[in-house]
């Protein structure tokens, strides 16, 4: 398997590590809010947020790093 | 030195490793198990190519150059695996379904289906630049300019409808957007075709 593969893998799993415990966190939140019907606590609604602002930053940094 | 200490010492990732290896090797009996999407299956498309990437099934799986099958012919019942794959990846949108929702909570699932959608495209963007032999594990730059259009609509429209959660036509335009993001993560070139 060529370096570079390995790399990439690499670096897929770290980003992985990164960004996984946020968006599990959002998304284990908007199935508890599914699941009750409720709508969302201001904690809640901030979490995912958050998830979303991290996520959204993220997206834009690695294409503004491509580029 | 022992193994296990070892891979501990890897920086960064260390700790984590043996994790990884235990979802890379049960997406990997998984990957054997799933018949191949059929065209417009856009969400078990994407389950499919997220398990075998997962899975190490690139293009040397039996499974992973079969089309679907011919229209016409018998189908056999789905294996187990599948069963817990589909109901796992659509129950939350089942029971969003049944469970009459309020505006609030249907925009946190939005926003939540838009962060894993961004989620799966930062993996793709972050991958080097194709250069026609470091595939399949490379982004092309035309798929990434898409990909950060499309996000940057459905991440405005979705702050909008926010803003506006009474209002059924920004929570529409907000979902296709974000609908839309989704179809183009789920067919991204991750297994090198």
């Amino acid at each position: 398997m060529p370096i570079a593969i390995i790399t990439a893998l690499i670096e897929l799993i770290q980003t992985g590590i990164t960004i996984a415990p946020q968006i599990i966190a959002a998304a284990q939140t908007a199935v508890s809010l599914i699941e009750s019907g409720a709508a969302p606590t201001p904690a809640q609604q901030a979490q995912i947020d958050a998830a979303l602002n991290v996520a959204h930053a993220g997206l834009q940094v690695a294409s503004a790093a491509s580029a | 030195m022992d193994i296990l200490t070892m891979i501990q010492a890897v920086p960064g990732v260390g700790p984590f490793l043996p994790y990884v290896l235990v979802v890379f090797g049960i997406c990997a009996i998984i990957a054997a198990q799933l018949p191949p999407p059929a065209h417009g299956s856009a969400v078990y498309g994407l389950l499919y190519r997220v398990v075998n990437v997962l899975g190490q099934n690139y293009n040397q799986a039996r499974n992973a150059a079969a089309g679907p099958p011919p229209s016409g012919t018998t189908t056999t019942a789905p294996p187990a695996a599948v069963v817990v794959l589909l109901v796992a990846a659509t129950l939350p949108f089942v029971l969003s379904a049944c469970s009459g929702n309020s505006a609030a909570s249907d925009m946190a699932t939005l926003e939540a289906t838009l962060t894993a959608a961004e989620s799966v495209a930062t993996v793709y963007v972050e991958l080097p630049l194709c250069t026609g032999t470091n595939a399949p594990l490379c982004s092309d730059s035309a798929v990434t300019a898409q990909i950060k259009a499309a996000d940057m609509q459905a991440y405005t429209l979705v702050k909008t409808a926010e803003q506006a959660v009474d209002d059924p036509s920004a929570l529409s335009a907000a979902q296709a957007a974000v609908t839309a993001l989704a179809v183009l993560t789920a067919t991204l070139p991750t297994q090198g075709n």
